[in-house]
């Protein structure tokens, strides 16, 4: 296998101290996290060393400089961050908590030396084993917890856990890694920046300053964990989740209780999706709290999780948790971001409320969010088999948001977020309490009415100015991702020009492309509903095996869109992109085997692409499989999902040229 | 009087014809179902367990496509298939087994029923009996990967096709009665063992 290059990083035999490089484990936005030596212990550690590729570059004598004069300020302040946040670290000794044996500083930069695991992250694991058991997870968590304890009764939060982070060794214990301690060096500048991993950050990291940010906080991104276990996707991401409790006061994620039915116990499930409760004041408050919930779990008669036992045997050598305090760090800077935080979390607040007292009042005008499960964002990063990935680079640069204050809102510096709150939900709150009293006074029906009516319009209004704020947002947020895409894209270009690998570059990439460019402009004709040229477009790519193409195609000839109907062809076109893991296929596949499209009418093929879709985190045709049990047979349920599990890893293969329609012609 | 004599005959043999039919609305009949359908899934259940799934030592290509021959040759239609892993078929019930195979299900099984049908419908229960007409055969057939070979597992239904059993009060059921499933299994497994280790012998070689 090529070995991957980093940019930046140090050359293998460099020396630090004792301490001999001997290759990169992973490198992201605050640093580069490397295999080491410890020459004089003669032992492997793991070094991260602060560089911030934003703001810092290597220089030729291989010191770390600020990018500009401008920058300098905040290298520093983050270098700072580092340094403090680590000593805290090192005084943690927990075996599931990443241990940290010093901290130095060279090359005018600081060097974190840890513990070198050697395992493998949650989120490979996961994607190796797919489902793990209620007990198998509860052994990763609870440890953790435990770990987390400490660290938060020191008044720190890690604010970055997700699978990525969690690592499982060898022996099978779990361990909590990269505290993220340089993380804040980036965010320090930019207003109301805030570098959290979607799906697992909670709405507060997006929109708070720290203050609301707290235990909570953690166990959003354990349950977070949990359900990307339970469920086989990340959850929603939680800005997401607000567009989706904004536009129908109905939260857009599957909770685990569903996605995980069956499969894991109800205490279980409920427990996670507690912990993923969209507000935060709604959520354990404290680990102690969620772990009495996950151990009341215990109707898996809690032997002791093997991982604690291993704790016992060997406590002394690990531990050490990493963390951040609660309370930001004061800086000149502070007032201004909370001040805008406090206007953007009332925001969203407003329109929360505003949506539904609008449904309240049967104005439901929204327009109802499918539910489904986004695919998994978690990243991999640096050799598959390092330990201690580093948190920020899992975090990829597009998944940075970026979060402007609301321009014309005039908020006093030290109005609290509550009070703003308040007075911005003022006028919409009472309208009930002011209708009942005008039901009651004969006497002015019709000013009430009249009063009724303006209320509404006035509530209406609000809410479309929310609307319009929140759209303003996430619109600047999209930039904001798409501005860092191609900042990543110039990046990878410029390491491309590195060292080639020449038997596929030539060949992959031209294609690849070509693929892509076709593909769009066939929308583009079906969406000018130039169905023949469409066609002609789709057809040779549908043939070398592209899934949307196959789709789109399977589409036109069941609709009979610049083609003859052909609902046999459809099927079969259907069945190709499915089996290549397209989700919409396998939608409409199992749609197409549970109507009998095409005369070949399986309800049990049905039931299993339905499952197959599951698996692949799309639950939104949950109510079609129930209601097909009712035709299959109790004992073939296990069947079933057998099978599903089949087509499930089958996935991404491509079909045998033998399909039913095929025979029977 | 001879027109009493006659009218008396005609009488009888209405009423014993009402002593064969089915209304499969009359609570007794459906007792007799749900009692039937329990027992005979209980049978069925440990059946599946003793013989519904089998590993094979053998890749799935191989097993999938020697699986589709024997059930071919046993006349069931191949109504569905996706990729190497799944067969959807169906055959009628009375051309699943020979006479002399019926022969030997009905001395089986159809004493069970006839004692069920009897405990709910008195005697007219006797007039119960075993037998295939009106009902298709559904048959699953999974193939997967498993431990270096492949795993199949098959599982049957039974599917009425006419709204009411012609000539008995046997009402209609969903699970096959306990020893023509297993007659069934065996079939298939035997035939199948028969045909595809050469089958795999002769990829081997290629």
């Amino acid at each position: 296998m090529p070995e991957l290059h980093y940019s930046n990083a140090l050359e293998k035999d460099y020396r630090l101290h004792w301490y001999t490089i001997e290759r990169v484990l992973g490198q992201g936005g605050f640093g580069i996290t490397y295999l080491a030596r410890d020459t004089n212990l003669d032992q492997a550690v793991a070094i991260k060393e602060y560089l911030p590729t934003e703001v810092a570059i290597r220089g030729e004598d291989l010191s770390v400089q600020p990018r500009t004069a401008s920058d300098l300020e905040r290298f520093k302040w983050g270098l700072d961050r580092f340094l403090t946040e680590a000593r805290i670290l090192a005084k943690f000794d927990h075996s599931n908590i990443i241990r940290v044996h010093s901290i130095f500083e060279a090359n005018h930069t600081a060097y974190l030396v840890m513990r070198y695991e050697q395992g493998v992250a949650l989120n490979d694991y996961l994607d190796r084993h797919k489902f793990l058991s209620e007990q198998e997870l509860l052994d990763i968590v609870l440890p953790i917890l435990d770990g987390l304890k400490k660290v938060h009764k020191q008044g720190f939060i890690h604010r970055d856990i997700q699978p990525a982070n969690v690592y499982i060794r060898d022996d099978g214990s779990p361990v909590l890694l990269d505290f993220g301690a340089a993380r804040e060096a980036v965010g320090k500048a930019r207003t109301m920046t805030i570098l959290v991993a979607p799906g697992y950050a909670p709405i507060e990291q997006y929109f708070s300053n720290g203050k609301a940010q707290g235990p909570w906080t953690d166990i959003y991104g354990l349950g977070a964990t949990l359900y990307r276990a339970v469920a086989g996707v990340a959850s929603r991401d939680a800005i997401e989740r607000s567009r989706g409790l904004l536009g129908s006061t109905r939260d857009v994620m599957m909770p685990a209780i569903v996605a995980g039915q069956g499969r894991y116990g109800e205490a279980f499930l409920r427990a996670i999706d507690h912990a993923l409760m969209f507000n935060e004041k709604d959520r354990p408050q404290n680990v102690e709290q969620w772990e009495q919930e996950l151990n009341a779990v215990g109707v898996v008669p809690v032997e002791t999780p093997a991982i604690s036992a291993k704790q016992d045997q060997e406590p002394r050598v690990r531990s050490e948790p990493v963390t951040r305090t609660f309370t930001p760090p004061p800086s000149p800077a502070a007032r201004p971001r909370w001040m805008i935080a406090a206007v953007t979390l009332s925001l969203f607040l407003l329109a929360l409320i505003i949506t539904g007292f609008l449904l309240l009042w049967g104005d439901n005008r929204s327009e109802s969010p499918e539910i489904s499960a986004t695919a998994d964002t978690a990243e991999v990063q640096g050799p598959l088999t390092g330990p201690v990935p580093e948190t920020g680079p899992t975090v990829p640069p597009q998944e940075e948001i970026r979060m402007e204050a609301p321009e014309n809102r005039d908020v006093g510096p030290d109005t609290s977020e509550a009070a703003t709150t308040e007075s911005i939900l003022t006028p919409a709150m009472p309208v009930e309490g002011k209708q009942k009293e005008a039901i009651s006074q004969e006497d002015s029906v019709v000013s009430a009415d009249e009063e009724q009516s303006r209320q509404e319009a006035e509530a209406k209004r609000r809410a479309e100015e929310a609307k319009a704020e929140i759209e303003r947002l996430l619109a600047e947020q999209r930039r904001e991702e798409e501005r860092l895409t191609a900042l990543k894209e110039q990046r990878r270009l410029a390491e491309e020009q590195l060292p080639p690998e020449p038997q596929e570059l030539p060949v992959v990439e031209p294609v690849v492309g070509k693929e892509d460019q076709e593909l769009q402009e066939a929308m583009l004709l079906m969406q000018n509903e130039n169905y023949p040229a469409a066609m002609t477009l789709l057809k040779p790519l549908a043939a070398t095996g592209n899934a949307m193409a196959q789709y789109q195609l399977a589409r036109m000839y069941r609709a009979g869109r610049g083609v003859l109907a052909n609902n046999a062809t459809a099927l079969d076109w259907m069945r190709r992109a499915a089996w290549q893991g397209q989700l919409e296929a396998q939608d409409e596949l199992a749609s197409y085997y549970q109507e009998g499209i095409a005369g070949v009418q399986d309800r049990f093929l049905a039931y299993t692409w339905y499952l197959v879709l599951e698996r692949n985190g799309n639950f939104t045709r949950v109510n079609e499989r129930r209601a097909l049990e009712g035709e299959l047979q109790p004992e073939q349920f296990p069947q079933a999902s057998y099978l599903a599990q089949g087509l499930f890893q089958a996935q991404g293969s491509t079909l045998a040229p033998d399909s039913p329609r095929e025979r029977m012609e | 009087m001879n027109y009493r004599l006659i009218l008396l005959c005609c009488g009888i043999l209405l009423a014993g014809a009402k002593c064969t039919e089915v209304d499969v609305t009359d609570p007794k009949v459906a007792a007799v179902m749900n009692e039937l359908n329990t027992e005979w899934r209980k049978g069925y259940q440990a059946m599946l367990a003793e013989v519904g799934a089998r590993h094979y030592p053998m890749d799935r290509s191989t097993a999938f496509n020697g699986m589709r021959k024997v059930l071919e040759e046993l006349g069931f239609t191949i109504a569905m298939t996706e990729g190497e892993y799944y067969l959807g078929v169906h055959i009628l019930a009375q051309e699943m087994f020979t006479e002399e195979e019926w022969q030997a299900i009905r001395a089986r099984d159809e004493p069970g029923m006839k004692t069920i049908a009897v405990k709910h419908l008195g005697l007219k229960g006797n007039f119960a009996e075993l037998e295939p007409e009106g009902l298709m055969i559904d048959g699953v057939i999974t193939l997967l990967e498993n431990s270096g070979g492949v795993d199949i597992s098959i599982t049957f239904r039974l599917r009425a096709i006419k709204e009411a059993p012609p000539e008995s009060i046997l009402p209609r059921r969903e699970y096959p009665p306990p020893y023509a499933a297993r007659t069934g299994y065996e079939k298939i497994w035997n035939r199948f063992e028969r045909l595809v280790p050469p089958l795999a012998r002769m990829r081997d070689k290629d």
